[in-house]
């Protein structure tokens, strides 16, 4: 009797102690001497031959400050190129998109150039300074050619037939020194339709579906996987003979009409400013999920302030699985 | 006419001798001569020896005779003598002095004693046990009375002492907790001697009373862990912990409430050789460091040497904390149970072969789990989930002995712990037109210590002893997440995704040793030893898995079957390791150890050699007073990688490579050690360290250390260094023990890539800490704990601001660190207090404990986390241990 009093005793206090435990605080910080700081302005500008020119300009602000107040629609933006003469076009806020544009829509950036911003804003923010960037946009570097093998395909219940391949795309010798990429594999949606006499036609239509990168094979480090990017980031002084080798998996929809035939390759040859940027923001991104990783270093090209200026050059490459 | 004129002189001479003689002695004449055989009872107060043997002989009134001019005439003796024997009276009275008594014909003669020339020394040899379980005492202290003649016992309580021959000592044994033995030898040849000591932790008595203070012989600079005051302080859960005891020891802290490991003196928490019986364990925490792996009914010493590291030692920066578990009762058969509301243990001991052979088993599991699963179960109900939380950790120790013949020792020893955390969630979604979506996850952590060693002692004659060990040691950390997500579990056009993510680290290290101590006589003791250890491990094995495929019919993906498709990256490594120490003994008031430590690594075709000297001395300057001084340098082979500096159970030992070289350090120290009266020592310590070629962060991702991964050039490679003053006074041998310690310390790491390369804090930073500690009896039955730390604020690296970054059109808010540890957590300070009450019956003895941990509720923080609002980022604390009470109790049988 004594014992089973004892044991419930027991119970009863490692209850209580459980109930205590889990009385764990998580409460707000109270400064303890927290870094004061000055607002910047934060610029974001990925500049492409085969888009419009514009950009966004927020601000940096305080840890638990309101973050409703943080873009920038009156600032002063000189969008200047390295043509002769000097070609310096005023950026004007477009409340719509909410991002700087240029006045003309039609206007688009040119391989082999650089590119420059300068922005002026309240005395406040850019503490009379003028913020600037300059950035290089990198002559396209294009695929010299392909190889597909390995080619899989399994059926799924929920998912429909799974196909695999292996795809080899080789790069020229790029232009421009040091290299960087973003590849992007898609599937074209290309649609058999039946004749009536019995022959078949191909219809490719403009849509794609992105392509799963199921494994990069041989890579020494220099193709990765971003969180926050589609394709593969490279670094061309990291691959062997300019080549990359990549896994691709993708699905058919359930309709019979579709068949896989072509994919198309997004190839943007990148500045090194903005490979690294994005190289920097995949280790922020990954590390802001977890609460136990040291705090990283973030890349900024901006003087007096935050943020990128960078650009690319993009070429498309189709490739016929069927040759 | 010369001869009768020398024989004359001859003649008064001797007459005027004996009567010189005759005439210092007192003319009391006496039948009972033999000095045992009388007591005196009188009080002595620095008078001076020729009076205080006057007033000696008018107390016994037996006949003293003596020459002044052999009495030393500017000693003065203080005695207080209540019905003591007239022989120990006498001793006292010449107590470092070169006079001994004699019995000469039927009177009692004051003589010089005779030194013969080294040659004629002999040698007291043996083992000192505890008398009622044959525990071999390690450092337990043998004196002659003139304090010529010392040594201590080593790891194995194994002494050996040379004295002259033919010349009577009295010898005098002694341990901390234990009563003193004194035997009187007058040695012809070499002699094996045991001894066995009695606890003064009476039975009739449980309260443990600690003896009165020492200050070491030893020219080391270590905390002895006071072991006989672990039991009585208070401990979370009432779970006393032998590490968080270390923790409180001035120059040593941890993180929050004993999170994270130990830090000493500014050092990270990978810079410190942890040996469990002189095996090395990589990871000591459970439940990431709220307690340690040693379960403190085990430990039967504990040691930690921070300054003055001795050649013997080597592989980590900092400090040695080094270990000894208990060999079992070789007796008798004992036991104990305890529970308290987190743990039960149970401890199991007795002999094979009475006298001869013994085990000790321990064993103790948290006993949380049947609450934690249920509560868990019910809180997430109340959130419209499904699953629960568990979690856990056992540990068992065992330990065998065999005594075969008088000089031969063996003893096998094992460990097996482990930490299991699991957390099951479902849910279930409802996305509108009719849609559905269930979520599975499921989370399994686990890490755990394996280690066994064996060990064979033997004693090559009276001088020289030896030991063999043959080792094992590993840890493992596994982490795997599995989630599952079903649209439409039930119906036709369902779809399920599968996402599995493990992550693995795992280190082994084989290890084969020999030690010799040669105890060559009085001035000079040598030891010497080599080791190898063979290293394997799988750091940081990351492995990601997303499965679109349908699984098989339990629809879940194991770990096993991913393991079983993968390549372990496995790194090996081999150390070779030399060390010779030379203790030397100059005089009475010096004590020098020279030695160095030889050390070759071997790794991925590169082998690293390093010679590091090591010097300590002890002087003692006054009566009462000591000083020590320290050189030391040290060397690593493996480095942490820790995640945010937590020291949490998922950092990654890396081992050393040609393009990340083995650590380094240097540390110069000193102290100044005062009795104060019967019950106090004073220390003062001061030291200055430097390092070379520490690691610091990898930010960002998990480490993943894969083939094709240029994980090396991810790590940053600095300096550093660390200084410090550490204050502390200790109290023991009465009603009231325990210790008052205070320490200034800073450190500080620098690295080209991290911060702009310029110094900053390093995580170890404490600047002030102050620990009182005391055990205080209040009756033959009640003692009273108490225990306050106070530590101004950890460095923490906090986020200027937080910058928008457009992803996607979208805006993401982001922190902006501009500087490392730029801020600091609120400072830490926690009272722990409890009364433990001891009863003893015919069946054995029981202690029931009422304590409280964190006694005021103080929110210490253990990590600032960065948090997604609403309103962009902010910034929470995170405190673990609330106020916190607690009922335990103990039997022992």
């Amino acid at each position: 009797m004594v014992q089973l009093l004892l044991m419930s005793f027991t119970q009863l206090f490692s209850l209580v102690f459980v109930l205590f435990l889990s009385v764990s605080c998580r409460e707000d910080y109270v400064s303890n001497g927290t870094p004061v700081f000055d607002e910047v302005v934060n610029l974001t500008a990925e500049l492409s031959n085969d888009d419009v020119v514009e950009l966004s300009l927020l601000k940096n602000i305080a840890i638990g400050s309101d973050v409703s107040d943080i873009e920038l629609s009156n600032a002063e933006v000189t969008f200047l190129g390295s043509q002769v003469p000097l070609d310096s076009r005023k950026m004007l806020y477009d409340a719509e998109k909410r991002k700087y544009v240029l006045e003309n829509p039609d206007y688009r950036i040119v391989e082999g150039q650089s590119y420059s911003i300068e922005i002026t804003t309240d005395s406040d923010l850019s503490q009379d300074h003028l913020i600037t960037a300059t950035t290089y946009i990198p002559r396209a570097v294009h695929v010299s050619g392909y190889t597909i093998s390995n080619r899989t395909s399994y059926k799924t219940e929920q998912s429909g037939t799974m196909y695999q391949l292996e795809l080899t795309i080789s790069l020229n010798e790029p232009k421009d020194l040091p290299a960087y990429y973003q590849i992007i594999p898609y599937r074209k949606v290309t649609e058999l339709r039946r004749n009536n006499d019995g022959t078949a036609t191909e219809l490719n239509f403009s849509k794609r579906h992105l392509m799963k990168i199921v494994e990069i094979v041989e890579s020494r480090n220099g193709v990765v996987i971003l969180a926050h990017k589609d394709g593969v980031y490279i670094d061309q002084s990291r691959i062997n003979r300019n080549e990359v080798k990549l896994v691709l998996e993708t699905s058919l929809p359930l309709t019979e009409k579709e068949i896989l035939r072509y994919i198309e390759v997004d190839v943007h040859t990148l500045s090194e400013e903005l490979y690294q940027y994005h190289i920097a923001l995949d280790n922020e991104v990954r590390s802001l999920n977890r609460s136990y990783s040291y705090p990283i270093e973030r890349f900024s090209n901006v003087q007096n302030g935050d943020g990128i200026f960078g650009g690319s050059s993009m070429i498309k490459y189709l490739i016929d699985l069927d040759q | 006419m010369r001869g009768l004129k020398e024989s004359l002189t001859i003649h008064l001479t001797s007459c005027v001798s004996i009567a010189l003689i005759l005439l210092f002695s007192v003319p009391y004449s006496n039948a009972q001569q033999f000095p045992d055989e009388h007591i005196v009872t009188l009080d002595l107060v620095n008078v001076p020896v020729d009076s205080a043997l006057l007033l000696l002989i008018k107390a016994s009134g037996v006949n003293i005779s003596y020459d002044p001019a052999i009495l030393p005439q500017d000693r003065k003796v203080s005695l207080s003598a209540n019905y003591l024997k007239l022989g120990l009276a006498l001793d006292n009275v010449f107590v470092r002095t070169n006079l001994i008594y004699k019995i000469i014909g039927d009177q009692l003669v004051i003589v010089e004693r005779y030194i013969p020339p080294p040659s004629e020394l002999v040698t007291l040899s043996g083992r000192i046990m505890d008398a009622k379980t044959g525990e071999l005492l390690v450092n337990a202290s043998v004196v002659t009375d003139d304090y010529k003649y010392a040594e201590l016992s080593n790891e194995y309580g194994y002494y050996s002492v040379s004295v002259p021959r033919n010349v009577t000592y009295h010898l005098s044994y002694s341990y901390l907790g234990y009563n003193k033995i004194e035997k009187s030898i007058t040695p012809v040849d070499d002699v094996h001697l045991d001894i066995h000591l009695e606890s003064n932790n009476l039975l009739n008595e449980i309260v443990i009373v600690s003896s009165t203070p020492k200050i070491s012989k030893s020219s080391e600079q270590f905390d002895a862990i006071p072991l006989d005051l672990l039991s009585g302080l208070p401990g979370l859960a009432g779970e006393t912990d032998v590490l968080r005891l270390a923790q409180m020891k001035a120059g040593v802290t941890s993180q929050a409430d004993g999170f994270g490991g130990m830090m000493v003196r500014g050092g990270s928490v990978d810079q410190n050789l942890i040996l469990f019986d002189g095996v090395p364990i990589y990871n000591t925490g459970h439940a990431l460091g709220l307690f340690s792996i040693f379960n403190s009914s085990a430990i039967k010493s504990a040691r930690l040497i921070k300054g003055g590291i001795p050649a013997r030692f080597g592989g980590r920066l900092s400090s040695v904390f080094d270990v000894h578990t208990k060999e079992g009762n070789n007796q008798k058969m004992a036991g104990e149970l305890s529970v308290s509301p987190l743990m039960a243990k149970a401890i199991i001991e007795g002999p094979f072969q009475k006298g001869k052979s013994s085990f000790f088993l321990t064993a103790r599991r948290t006993i949380i789990d049947p609450w934690l699963k249920p509560l868990s179960k019910y809180q997430l109900e109340r959130n419209n989930e499904k699953g629960s939380i568990n979690l856990y950790f056992y540990d068992i120790n065992v330990k065998v002995n065999f005594k075969l013949g008088n000089r031969d020792h063996l003893f096998l020893s094992a460990y097996m712990g482990k930490d299991v955390y699991e957390n099951e969630v479902e849910s279930r979604t409802e996305l509108g037109l009719g849609r559905i979506r269930e979520d599975f996850d499921l989370i399994d952590l686990n890490w755990g210590n394996q280690m066994a060693t064996i060990r064979w002692t033997h004693e090559f004659g009276s001088k020289l002893f030896g030991f063999a060990n043959l080792s094992l040691t590993n840890y493992r950390y596994e982490s795997y997440d599995f989630d599952r997500t079903r649209i439409n579990p039930e119906e036709a056009d369902k779809s399920v995704s599968y996402s599995s993510r493990l992550y693995l680290s795992d280190i082994s290290d084989r290890i084969g040793s020999y030690q010799l101590h040669w105890f060559q006589g009085k001035h000079y003791f040598l030891r010497l030893g080599a080791s190898y250890t063979d290293h394997q491990l799988s750091p940081g094995l990351d492995i990601s898995n997303n499965v679109e495929r349908q699984l098989d019919e339990n629809d879940f993906l194991s770990k096993q079957s991913i393991l079983g498709n993968t390549q372990y990256r496995r790194f090996g490594g081999s150390e070779m390791r030399f060390f010779v120490e030379n203790e030397i003994r100059i005089g009475r008031r010096l004590v020098v150890n020279i030695g160095a430590h030889l050390s070759f690594i071997e790794a991925q075709d590169t082998t690293f050699t390093s010679l590091q000297p090591r010097f300590s001395a002890k002087i003692g300057i006054a009566k009462g007073m000591t000083l020590k001084i320290g050189y030391t340098e040290m060397d690593q082979f493996f480095h942490l990688l820790s995640s945010g500096g937590l020291g949490l159970p998922n950092d990654v030992w890396l081992p050393s490579t040609k393009s990340l070289p083995p650590e380094r350090s240097r540390q110069f120290s000193g102290s100044l050690e005062q009795r104060l009266g019967q019950n106090w020592i004073l220390t003062l310590r001061g030291y200055k360290k430097y390092y070379d070629s520490v690691i610091g962060f990898v930010s960002g991702s998990p480490f993943d250390i894969r083939e094709g991964v240029d994980w090396e050039g991810q790590i940053p490679i600095g300096t550093g260094s660390a200084s410090g003053l550490e204050f502390e006074l200790q109290r023991s041998g009465g009603p009231i023990s325990g210790w008052l310690s205070y320490t200034y310390g800073n450190s500080n790491r620098t690295f080209k890539e991290i911060n702009n390369g310029l110094p900053f804090r390093a995580g170890a930073d404490r600047r002030h800490i102050l620990n009182i500690n005391l055990l205080s009896q209040l009756n033959k039955n009640m003692d009273f704990g108490l225990s306050w730390t106070y530590a101004t604020p950890t460095p923490v690296t906090l986020p200027s601001s937080q910058r928008p970054v457009v992803i996607d059109d979208e805006i993401f808010f982001f922190p902006v660190y501009d500087e490392v540890h730029n801020g600091e957590l609120p400072a830490y300070h926690k009272l722990d207090a409890n009364i433990n009450i001891y009863n003893t019956y015919d069946w054995g003895s029981q202690k029931l404990s009422f304590g409280v941990y964190n006694a005021y509720g103080r929110r210490n923080p253990y990590y600032i986390d960065l948090v997604r609002e609403d309103v962009g980022l902010g910034l929470e604390q995170i405190s673990l241990i609330p106020f916190l009470p607690y009922v335990s109790l103990a039997i022992s049988f």
